[in-house]
């Protein structure tokens, strides 16, 4: 009888002491202000450097008439953290950045030179890392604050060109915190950011360059370049490419859609590694000025095949010259040499002298006609 | 001579000493049949008897016949002929519905009884989509008759056992001897005799009475209904008992999976079967972590959801006034008393109570904002998958866990759905019934485990 009574007695006081336990983490989820996106800025102000924004969702309870509202917070700050502290007391419920998928830095505030701005969202716990991080050409604010005319989903814009669930485009260079910076510490390896520009006329975002962050120096890359970038990196197999003739004049357009890229250095002679590049094409023709034939396919893939390399080429010695090294070699070089105790260094030395060599060659299926 | 005249008396005592200790009931009969020169005693009670069995039986013959010892021998020859052994036995015995009769100096007690509870019931509680309709019925010896007429065998061995100190139940012990696990046998036999219980009524009450532990929760025996279970788990080298009064039989030693087994998982195709299988597995899972899962995430990890679904599940708890897991809890119960009043109600109101409870409430409550529609699709979603687990027994035991794993989780988000989960799996690991492991798997020696467990 009175083990039973000391029972109860502990079932009675266990659940008294848990119901004073609830405040600590237990908040509901209508309590909380879900960050989509956060835009960092340069402010001008030489004390409070940065100017933070964040978007913030209202949640409706009627999604599917009345859409999904956003609201808009910024504040200056010395730091991040102090902006969004700055911010959290404005904001009438916690801010909760679980659902942060994109982090915007604008261009300018690369420039200034603050050393690096990305850190704070590597600490925090609940930014996930699986987020995009982009660079804005002008001022980030604006890039999360627009509404693009095509606007459907749920969560920002900027979602679904990173996903690559809805857009699949050779222009695009997503790219995950985590991975940024994970190339940010490795050597021999740059990290490459894509450029986010707005159009504010027609309403809606141009993503089609990218900066490569090289070691205390940023090389932007125009959209063609980029594209080979992405292909190159393995970003993206499918992507168009358009063969023009000599004065300039479009001649035919051919769109790949499976690709595979294959790359050794070779150190035969030591002074001066020579990479081997070995890429295979295939895919279809996908708009002629002129008549086409069947059987000259194999011609066409010779003439893009020759175009391509020459494209290629262009942009391995590019990067070759402005010293960065956004594909990777040096990691390559570092991963499958004899550790020596500065590996890294020996491939310093080594990649200006390096050579490139291409084994390319594009297989044109089809004419994408029904002969 | 004299030993003989002494047996005599003795015996012309019994029907006297007897009718003595029935008295003062209403339906005793102690009757005397008589032609010229022979004399018949008959002893029994009238309620559990069957009269037209005594009158074609015992009374017309003993009118027909003009000798006494040609009807002597035909009494003796009689197929309801039982053996005589002590006092109290006949005593029982009369009161289970069996005529004493007494020719000259011998005794004879003949089975005659009338039996009103042999109707077979409709299997209503465990039904199936193929497999045979008709379940057990009230009266032991029908049942028996059942399995007799589905088990071919004559390694099947029946015991029967009283139990009831008040009421003198009748118990019956069914096995395959080929195939039984003795040292389960044993365990239940014992078991059987210590039980100390004034009025046993039910096989569910006797269960409970064999179970060695007050408070559990996980069913260690099952209660079938249907005979087609009892049939295929004797085979199987299980021990079933069934006791006199209810249609149901207890299969001892019953192990977690076997209560998520249906018949029908013999009858249907092999692909139909296992596709019901993880359907029904899903709903256990789902019964269970379901409400946990909905308070851990929207109060601890909203991270977890997609984006748009945790917009939408904010969404739609704009304006409800509780937290959340005192909504889940609200509907819960709501749910669950819903489900007991239409166990209880009779069968023409349950209907109405169900749409009442479930449509109007549900969505009355939704637009007086006291939940949000989120949590109203979880709740049904629950019920329905509560349903899918085909054992009554296991389900109560799941319905009560999940309130546990609620509680974890409101208090320490998925970390301690996940801890609790892990303790509750660590539970059944630690249970056995009967010696058995209770999270035993029977995939590692399939054939061997079907055959019964001496071969």
């Amino acid at each position: 009888m009175n083990k039973r009574f000391r029972f109860v007695h502990f079932l009675f006081i266990l659940f008294l002491s848990i119901s004073f336990l609830s405040g600590c983490s237990f908040r509901d989820i209508d309590n909380r202000a879900f960050v989509l996106a956060i835009a960092v800025d340069d402010s001008g102000d030489t004390k409070k450097p940065y100017k933070v924004t964040i978007k913030v969702v209202i949640p409706s309870g009627n999604i599917k008439q009345e859409g999904v509202k956003y609201a808009f917070f910024s504040e200056k700050g010395v730091s991040i953290s102090e902006a969004l502290a700055l911010i959290r007391a404005t904001i009438d419920k916690d801010i909760d950045f679980s659902h942060t998928k994109i982090i915007i830095v604008s261009k300018s505030l690369l420039d200034r030179n603050l050393g690096n701005v990305t850190d704070f969202f590597h600490r925090r716990r609940d930014i996930q890392l699986v987020s995009w991080i982009g660079i804005a050409e002008k001022r980030a604010k604006d890039i999360l604050k627009m509404e693009p005319k095509s606007q459907s989903s749920v969560t920002t814009p900027l979602f679904n060109f990173f996903s690559r669930t809805a857009v699949q485009s050779p222009y695009i260079t997503p790219m995950y915190l985590f991975d940024f910076r994970r190339q940010q510490i490795e050597t021999g390896i740059d990290p490459v950011l894509p450029i986010i520009k707005i159009d504010k006329k027609e309403k809606r975002c141009v993503i089609h360059r990218a900066l490569v962050i090289g070691d205390g120096k940023y090389v932007e890359l125009t959209p063609q370049q980029t594209m080979i970038y992405n292909i190159l990196r393995g970003n993206i197999e499918r992507f168009n490419a358009e063969i023009k003739e000599k004065n300039g004049k479009f001649k035919y357009g051919v769109f790949i859609d499976s690709t595979s890229i294959y790359y050794k250095i070779n150190r035969e002679n030591s002074k001066q590694p020579i990479i081997n590049y070995k890429i295979r094409h295939q895919g279809i023709l996908e708009e002629s000025s002129k008549y086409t034939e069947s059987n000259l396919l194999k011609e066409y893939g010779k003439e893009t095949s020759k175009i391509a390399k020459k494209m290629i080429l262009e942009l391995l010695t590019y990067f070759q010259k402005q010293n960065v090294d956004p594909l990777g070699f040096g990691l390559r070089y570092k991963a499958t040499n004899l550790h020596t105790g500065d590996t890294y260094k020996e491939w310093e030395s080594l990649y200006p002298q390096a050579k490139f060599t291409l084994d390319i060659n594009v297989n044109i299926i089809s004419t994408g006609k029904m002969e | 001579m004299q030993t003989k005249k002494k047996k005599t008396t003795s015996q012309t005592n019994l029907i006297d000493l007897l009718a003595e200790k029935l008295e003062p009931s209403f339906d005793i009969i102690n009757q005397k049949l008589q032609t010229d020169n022979i004399t018949v005693h008959l002893l029994y009670l009238k309620t559990v008897v069957d009269n037209d069995q005594i009158q074609n039986y015992i009374i017309k013959p003993f009118f027909e016949m003009g000798s006494i010892q040609l009807f002597d021998s035909y009494i003796a020859s009689l197929p309801q002929n039982n053996k005589i052994e002590t006092n109290e036995k006949v005593l029982s015995q009369l009161s289970r519905g069996s005529v004493l009769v007494q020719i000259q100096e011998q005794n004879y007690l003949l089975d005659l009884k009338k039996i009103t509870t042999n109707l077979v019931l409709e299997t209503n509680i465990e039904p199936s989509i193929q497999g045979p309709e008709l379940g057990l019925s009230e009266d032991i010896q029908t049942n028996l008759n059942i399995i007799r007429h589905r088990y071919h065998n004559i390694s099947l061995k029946i015991e029967t056992h009283q139990i009831g100190t008040s009421n003198n139940q009748t118990l019956a012990i069914l096995y395959d001897q080929e195939n039984v696990n003795d040292s389960v046998l044993k365990n239940l036999q014992e078991k059987v005799k210590n039980l100390k219980h004034s009025v046993i009524l039910s096989s569910s009450e006797l269960q409970r009475l064999l179970n060695d532990k007050k408070w559990t929760f996980m069913p260690i025996m099952m209660i079938t209904e249907r005979s087609d279970r009892v049939i295929q788990n004797i085979a199987g080298g299980k021990v079933v008992l069934i006791l006199d009064g209810t249609p149901n039989a207890i299969i001892a030693p019953s192990v977690f999976f076997d209560f998520m087994t249906s018949m029908d998982d013999k009858y249907l195709p092999f692909g139909v079967s296992k596709f019901l299988k993880v359907l029904r597995y899903f709903g256990l899972f789902i019964c269970l972590l379901l409400p946990g899962v909905y308070v851990a995430v929207t109060s601890y990890n909203p991270e977890v959801l997609r984006s748009e679904l945790a917009f939408s599940v904010a969404g739609s708890r704009v304006g409800v006034p509780f937290p959340s897991f005192i909504e889940v809890l609200f509907l819960l119960v709501f749910m669950e008393l819903l489900t007991e009043a239409s166990i209880r109600l009779p069968r023409a109101v349950s209907g109405t109570a169900t749409t009442v409870g479930g449509l109007i409430l549900g969505t009355a409550a939704t637009e007086a904002a006291l939940t949000s529609n989120i949590m109203v699709i979880i709740v049904s979603a629950v019920a329905i998958a509560t349903f899918a687990i085909p054992i009554n027994e296991m389900s109560f035991a799941i319905r009560i866990v999940r309130y546990v794993l609620l509680f974890f989780g409101t208090t320490a988000g998925i970390t301690g759905l996940i801890l609790s989960f892990l303790a509750f799996v660590l539970y059944l690991t630690n249970l056995e019934s009967f010696g058995e492991p209770y999270l035993k798997l029977f995939v590692q020696r399939k054939k061997v485990e079907t055959k019964g467990v001496k071969s």
